[in-house]
């Protein structure tokens, strides 16, 4: 996996959006002997995905901004 | 009597030669120069120096010889002139007349002289407009040829100041008719060539007859013209025909009024053309901006567009991922009434295989946990 980060030190929406693909590939596998694997994979797939909605949120921002 | 005795009486004797002398000195005493008008008859030049002609009227002829440098251009026997010359007895040919200046006179052998010297001049390419060169317009400083007690030099000026300002303007007094003008007017546009630090020469006299504008149809003034490194704006005030300097010069104008309209721009006209044209270069710039504008506009609006349609693919995949993992939590599927296995040490019991009867097992729901013991093993359940 890239470890570009963004400019301000966080990851890019793409290297995000890898990350949570890996999670998910996992979850749909359900090979899981552990519990808490399973739940870790869940929580950090969701965290991602609260990034990922969050930057998507401030790009949709930033285009009604600059249509102004 | 004898003529012996006409000596005695005190008349004066003589061999040839002393005869003519005397007579020369006689001449020269009484009469050195005189001006002569009459028809030109026999006229010709030979070895391209010398010149032979007759000048007579009706009732006698005298003879003429000069050099072709007292010509004021091609002449051609019938035409009247006026001819300033030295009467002299030569030792071996007679009485002869030395020109000193000779000129057609009358409108019609002015005119026939110009015609014969502009044909000549302009086989030399003399007048040809490839020839002209462009004057600075404005142009920044002048030279003027002119006779300042002139009315032309007077409205030159005029009209010069009231089109422009700041011009430098150098003046070369000079006649412009008559014996002295010739001499004058070459002197002057050699006089502004030598120096060189004007912008344009300029020759201007008023209106006149033929007779007072000859002049400038002389070859030598013509020649002047043609030569004039510093660019030539000749104005001789007459409109029928075209004196031979104002072909030769790379500007004409038909007045002195009219050379100062053509040389300056009129400041009025020049701040009405200013305002005129930044008024159209506001408009361009104006209508050119608005189009700018919505150019810009429409490719911002484009722009968002593009990025908005790639944001709402982002969300939509983002959405599905969100689902498939809600739909992943064991939560998720113990509400819909499926159980989770768990062995003794905790760890996930997918198959019969991982248990054995009497094996202690929790059982996780939606809502709670029970602990179980196995019982009974069926491995072939479908």
């Amino acid at each position: 996996m890239s470890t570009t980060k963004g400019s301000a030190g966080q990851k890019t929406f793409r290297q995000l959006e890898h990350e949570l693909d890996e999670i998910l590939v996992r979850v749909e596998g359900a090979s899981y002997e552990d519990l808490d694997d399973l739940l870790k994979d869940h929580s950090d797939g969701m965290t991602i995905i609260n990034q990922l909605e969050d930057k998507l949120k401030k790009a949709k921002n930033s285009i009604i901004k600059a249509k102004k | 009597m004898t003529s012996d005795d006409n000596l005695d009486f005190g008349v004066p004797a003589f061999d040839v030669v002393g005869a003519v002398a005397v007579l020369n000195q006689t001449l020269e005493y009484a009469l050195p120069n005189m001006r002569i008008v009459g028809e030109l008859a026999s006229f010709k030049i030979a070895k391209n120096q010398w010149v032979y002609a007759d000048i007579k009227d009706d009732y006698a002829k005298l003879r003429l010889f000069g050099t072709i440098y007292n010509l004021p251009g091609p002449l051609e026997d019938g035409m009247t002139v006026e001819v300033v010359a030295r009467p002299q007895i030569h030792p071996q040919y007679n009485f002869s007349l030395n020109i000193i200046s000779i000129r057609p006179v009358g409108e019609g052998h002015i005119k026939k002289a110009a015609d014969l010297l502009k044909a000549k001049l302009d086989k030399e390419g003399l007048f040809d407009p490839s020839r002209k060169r462009l004057i600075p317009h404005p142009p920044a400083r002048i030279g003027l040829i002119a006779s300042v007690q002139s009315a032309a030099y007077a409205d030159f000026i005029k009209i010069m100041d009231e089109r422009w300002s700041g011009v430098n303007v150098e003046v070369y007094d000079a006649h412009v008719q008559g014996e002295k003008a010739e001499d004058d007017i070459v002197r002057g546009l050699k006089y502004f060539n030598e120096r060189l630090d004007v912008d344009v020469v300029v020759l201007t006299r008023g209106g006149g007859s033929a007779d007072d504008l000859a002049v400038f149809s002389v070859e030598q003034v013509v020649r002047e013209v043609s030569a004039s490194r510093v660019p030539t704006c000749v104005a001789v005030g007459h409109e029928v025909d075209t004196s031979l300097a104002e072909l030769a010069a790379d500007m004409r104008a038909s007045t002195p009024s009219n050379a100062a309209e053509l040389l300056f721009p009129d400041k009025e006209d020049m701040r009405e053309r200013i305002r005129q044209n930044k008024f159209i270069l506001d408009n361009l710039l104006t209508r050119r901006l608005e189009g700018e504008e919505i150019r810009i506009a429409r490719a911002r609006t484009d722009l968002a567009g593009m990025v908005e349609e790639v944001l709402a693919r982002s969300k939509e995949s983002v959405e599905q991922s969100k689902k498939i993992l809600e739909m992943a939590h064991p939560k998720t599927a113990m509400k819909r009434g499926f159980v989770l296995v768990q062995a003794a040490n905790g760890k996930l019991v997918s198959s019969v295989g991982q248990l054995q009867v009497d094996d202690n097992i929790s059982m996780t729901l939606a809502d709670g946990k029970a602990e179980l013991t196995v019982t009974k093993l069926d491995k072939d359940l479908k």
